[in-house]
């Protein structure tokens, strides 16, 4: 018996030292589907930094094309205060933690232009961050260990990175990288072309600035120099195009949401009236709608007149009767493999024909300005077309379009950037800068408040994004410094 | 895989004495290999097979945990009236850090039936125990929870480009186990031959460095934190009553009284970290949060603005407005007060008839489907409505004459008492006291008859037990609670959230007939 004990003893006593010794035993902690960071190339970060750019874009958008009156839901209704957190999360969850590992891989391999893509890519979410929630946090954003509760730094300083990062980006694109390192296909934008990163950086430069004249910190030649070295034509426009496996997220929350009887977006009265001969009655004759028209949308009986609806209303278009107009099943924004657009050569074009304007002394109300101006906006228009894939040439021609440079107005302009914009993001800072005057943006309305969320706000244009619940639970000090009202305006529209 | 050995060696010493010792090994090894293929767009319509569909998403992910233990009990028993019991625990787990994966945990228990050596024989006092125990308790994080990885990237391969992409999820390098520490005494009595029982209980746990998924924020570039998140208390008192009040023959009548509480308070959270959020609901903002020094099952959230000793105030548009000068408040508190049961067992002959009450007393609630009632009209509490602009509050509203002083409100609203009122969630939803309610409850749980056919033809049958039985649940319910069923949870019983419902089925009422044949 006591033989028995002793040698099971002993093999309890080996086997617990086999297993406890053995420290390879426990290391079973790592996930299998996980990688480490050092197996990582980084074109393998890059591919997902750009969708999740593109995501932030459409994200915001989805709210801010509801403030800027192209969509509603079911067409007509309005969004009340938001805090965009789809837009939060992207920027600040998926993508600039993993710009930051490019950028460190791209210093430790000399690889100059791949991080000069990085910048540009950081420039752009920061730069959607700014717009939307004002003060944000960047010099202390995604470092959790140092920073576990970031402060965050005013719009100003924020655009002033904005800058630096872009500037950085040209000169490193403009000179020499010798690292061996190149974009490939996992560049969703340009397929790894760098001189079409390189006209981005400066387009994306001149929409900055754009935003910072108001507040004087930028001039109208800053922007014209910009531009001069930016988008030169629809194959520069920073878009990421959908694969065939894959669903373009405007399809799914017009066309698909629509076809299952799901809440879905469809266009708002502002922009149909914009583009059906309403707020510009055409006086040719022989053009009766925008050619855009029935390249994006569809409309429930070919016969009737276009009709969206009014935004916060119950399903009224603005001449009484039920709107009729929805997005097209295979249209240029609503096809299964649409584009996601960041910014587009017709934007460039149509910025430079507001800077050329505002340089030969226009304002909100004048009429009037020099050629460039009036061949900026002109070719803005044509771009546009060209970019839907439209015949623009009687529309061009009609003298409600082709007013002459001697009576162009700042609404032409920004009515065609307007148009040209449907969706992108841009619009609603366009609206902010110009403080949602309806001598810039004819006929805009104040949403009606028929179905509005909070009755606080009735009457008052939403001015920026609320900081996400997210934030505002974990790092409630900070956000209580520098929380806003939703109807204050951000820093550069003051 | 699962391996157990143990030892037992068992000695009498003497007649009165004995002790018992177990040593033993446990480790467990387990692993779980989850494969998913998701198809889409099938090009055969109604052919439901994976090879017919167009775009296809695969996904794998293993798990392994191993945990290897050595422990041992050593049992000394003195006469059938003094035990004692200590064991010791040792454990190794593959999902903490290597430097910190090894702990020992204790515990020790003692009892003493001291009926043996008083109230000797006695019918009155039939048997009496005294209890103590002390035991200690370590645990692990779940898999892959310590440090930071990088994954496959959501919606990629995206048109043939393969990414990855950081993790939101990130845990501390340096984990700690979790330990928990619980005292428990207690006391069994019996009198009158055991027709009489008496149990009580008084525990109390001091968990220290929880480990818990801390919110940290977004703009870190991780979305939560698993850390060791601070030390709570929790304890209670747990009483049983139980009596034969007839038992003969023919009758035999028993009813059982329970009664408990518990409560828990956080006695310290890291200074970086201002709460722990367990659950949230974004709509109406609403939390189940505690803070340092908060009891367990606070709740927080906005409440109304009230000025003068609590009378609601009134802007100058005529509404109430929620109070979101402080930040979030606490609002309530999700854990009962106390809850307790009265059960009966009576049998007359084959007969049995046999009832259960329960009552929950306090534990505050929050209930979704209430609230989208609310804010779509179809709530009896929206039924009161206004359309003309002058429907006046009750309340008080800023004294034009001076502004520092309050006067009952005579500011008609600018609307009117309609549907934006009742939709508005800072006039309306967003008040706890609007949303939150009182779910106390008192319950008839279960009752039930059944007829035992003992004895009567089974013998022939060769059945050796026949019985017919019938019995409802949740049957009957009093609650102030405007909903469904107060006792429904959002989350699970195991998930230790609560103070939400709404989306889950709600329990159900039952009814069984049953018949049971033994033969």
């Amino acid at each position: 018996m006591k033989k028995i004990i002793k040698i099971t003893s002993l093999l309890v006593a080996i086997l617990i030292g086999f297993v406890a010794c053995n420290e390879d035993y426990f290391d079973v902690n790592t996930p299998a589907d996980s990688v480490d960071v050092d197996q990582l190339g980084m074109k393998d970060l890059m591919g997902p930094v750009l969708y999740n750019t593109m995501i932030a874009q459409y994200s915001a958008s989805t709210g801010y094309s509801n403030y800027s009156q192209y969509i509603g839901g079911y067409g007509y209704s309005a969004l009340g205060r938001s805090t965009f957190s789809g837009a939060w999360n992207s920027v600040y969850l998926s993508v600039l933690p993993n710009v930051r590992i490019i950028k460190q891989k791209a210093i430790d391999l000399n690889a100059t232009k791949y991080e000069a893509v990085a910048m540009i890519v950081e420039a752009a979410n920061m730069g959607l961050a700014a717009d939307t929630w004002d003060a944000v946090p960047y010099s202390q954003a995604v470092q959790p260990s140092a920073y576990p509760k970031p402060n965050f730094d005013a719009q100003e300083t924020v655009y002033n990175e904005i800058f630096k990062l872009l500037d950085q980006a040209i000169v490193k694109l403009e000179g020499t990288d010798d690292s061996g390192y190149n974009l490939g296909s996992e560049d969703l934008i340009y397929g790894g072309n760098y001189d079409k990163w390189l006209r981005a950086a400066y387009t994306l430069k001149a929409r900055y600035q754009l935003h910072l004249l108001k507040r004087g910190k930028a001039t109208t030649a800053d922007i014209l120099t910009n531009l001069s070295k930016g988008f030169v034509s629809n194959a520069d426009n920073f878009v990421m195009n959908y694969p065939t496996d894959k669903l373009n997220p405007w399809y799914q929350n017009t066309i698909l949401t629509r076809n299952t009887g799901n809440y879905f977006e469809a266009p708002c009265d502002q922009l149909i009236s914009m583009m059906n001969g309403k707020y510009y009655p055409f006086e040719s004759g022989s053009v009766t709608e925008d050619p855009r028209l029935p390249a994006i949308f569809d409309k429930t009986n070919p016969a009737d007149p276009w009709r969206g609806g009014l935004n916060g209303g119950n399903g009224e278009s603005s001449d009484g009767l039920p709107l009729n107009t929805y997005f097209k099943d295979g249209g240029y924004y609503t096809s299964a493999t649409a584009p996601l657009v960041m910014i587009t050569f017709a934007e460039a074009l149509f910025i430079k024909a507001e800077a050329h304007f505002l340089a030969g002394g226009g304002t909100s109300t004048s009429s009037g300005a020099d050629a460039a101006a009036y061949d900026a906006y002109k070719l803005g228009i044509a771009a546009s077309m060209a970019q839907f894939g439209v015949s623009g040439g009687a529309y061009l021609a009609d003298t409600s379009v082709d007013v002459g440079a001697e009576n162009l107005e700042l609404n032409h302009i920004m009515k065609e950037k307007y148009i040209a914009n449907i969706l992108n993001s841009e619009t609603y800072n366009d609206f902010r800068r110009y403080n949602f005057s309806t001598d810039v943006f004819k006929g805009l309305q104040i949403r009606l408040g028929a179905e509005a969320e909070d009755p606080e706000f009735a009457g008052q244009w939403f001015k920026r994004g609320d900081y996400p619940v997210s934030e505002r639970n974990a790092n409630p000090d900070v956000v209580a410094e520098f929380e806003e009202s939703p109807v204050t305006p951000v820093w550069w529209a003051q | 895989m699962d391996s157990n050995l143990l030892i037992t060696f068992t000695k009498d010493w003497s007649e009165k004495f004995s002790t018992s010792l177990l040593v033993g090994n446990q480790i467990s090894d387990r692993k779980r290999d989850y494969d998913r293929m998701y198809g889409e767009r099938l090009n055969i319509p109604y052919y439901n097979h994976i090879s017919n569909t167009t775009t296809r998403d695969n996904f794998n992910s293993i798990n392994q945990e191993r945990n290897v233990g050595i422990f041992g009990e050593l049992k000394l028993d003195y006469d059938d009236k003094l035990f004692l019991s200590v064991t010791g625990r040792n454990d190794w787990l593959s999902t903490l850090p290597e430097e910190n994966n090894s702990f020992f945990y204790p515990s020790v228990s003692a009892s003493y039936v001291f009926t043996q050596d008083l109230f000797k024989d006695s019918d009155f006092f039939s048997f009496g125990k005294l209890r103590a125990s002390y035991a200690e308790v370590g645990n692990g994080p779940g898999f892959g929870e310590t440090g930071q990885y990088i994954y496959p990237a959501g919606n990629f391969p995206f048109g043939g480009v393969g990414g990855y992409a950081t993790s939101d999820l990130a845990g501390n390098e340096n984990l700690k186990p979790e330990r928990s520490k619980s005292w428990e005494v207690g006391a069994d009595l019996r009198f009158f031959k055991n027709r009489l029982r008496f149990d009580y209980a008084y525990y109390t746990t001091a968990i220290s460095d929880q480990i818990f998924r801390t919110s940290v924020p977004y703009s870190t570039g991780i979305s939560r934190y698993v850390t060791n998140a601070g030390d709570y208390e929790t304890w209670g008192h747990e009483l049983m009553i139980a009596g034969d009040i007839i038992k003969n023959d023919t009758w035999t009548w028993e009813l059982i009284y329970n009664f408990a509480t518990n409560e828990g308070e956080v006695t310290d959270l890291p200074d970086d970290i201002d709460n722990i959020t367990y659950a949230q609901d974004l709509g109406p903002e609403i939390f189940s949060r505690v803070k340092e020094g908060d009891k367990m099952g606070t709740m927080y959230g906005y409440k109304y603005r009230r000025e003068n000793d609590g009378q609601l105030y009134i802007g100058a548009d005529g509404y109430p407005t929620i109070d979101t000068r402080e930040g979030y408040v606490v609002v309530g508190n999700a854990f009962p007060d106390f809850v307790t049961s009265l059960g009966s067992n009576l049998r007359w002959k084959n007969f049995s008839f046999n009832f259960l009450f329960e009552w929950k007393e306090g534990g505050d609630k929050y209930d979704w489907t209430r609230r989208q009632m609310l804010r779509q009209g179809t709530s009896k509490a929206t039924e009161f409505r206004v359309r003309t602009a002058d429907y006046v509050f009750d309340g008080v509203m800023v004294d034009p004459a001076n502004p520092d002083n309050y006067i009952p409100n005579t500011n008609p609203t600018n609307r009117g008492l309609d549907e934006d009122y009742y939709r508005s969630w800072s006039r309306y939803t967003g008040a706890a006291e609007v949303i939150l309610q009182d779910a106390s409850w008192v319950k008839l749980r279960n009752i039930g008859v059944s007829y035992d056919f003992a004895g009567l033809f089974l013998k022939k049958w060769n059945i050796t037990n026949f019985v017919l039985s019938a019995s409802a649940n949740n049957i009957l319910l009093w609650t102030p609670y405007d909903g469904y069923d107060p006792e429904g949870s959002t989350y699970s019983a195991g998930s230790g959230i609560y103070g939400f419902s709404g989306q889950g089925i709600p329990l159900t009422e039952n009814y069984s007939f049953g018949i049971q044949i033994g033969f």
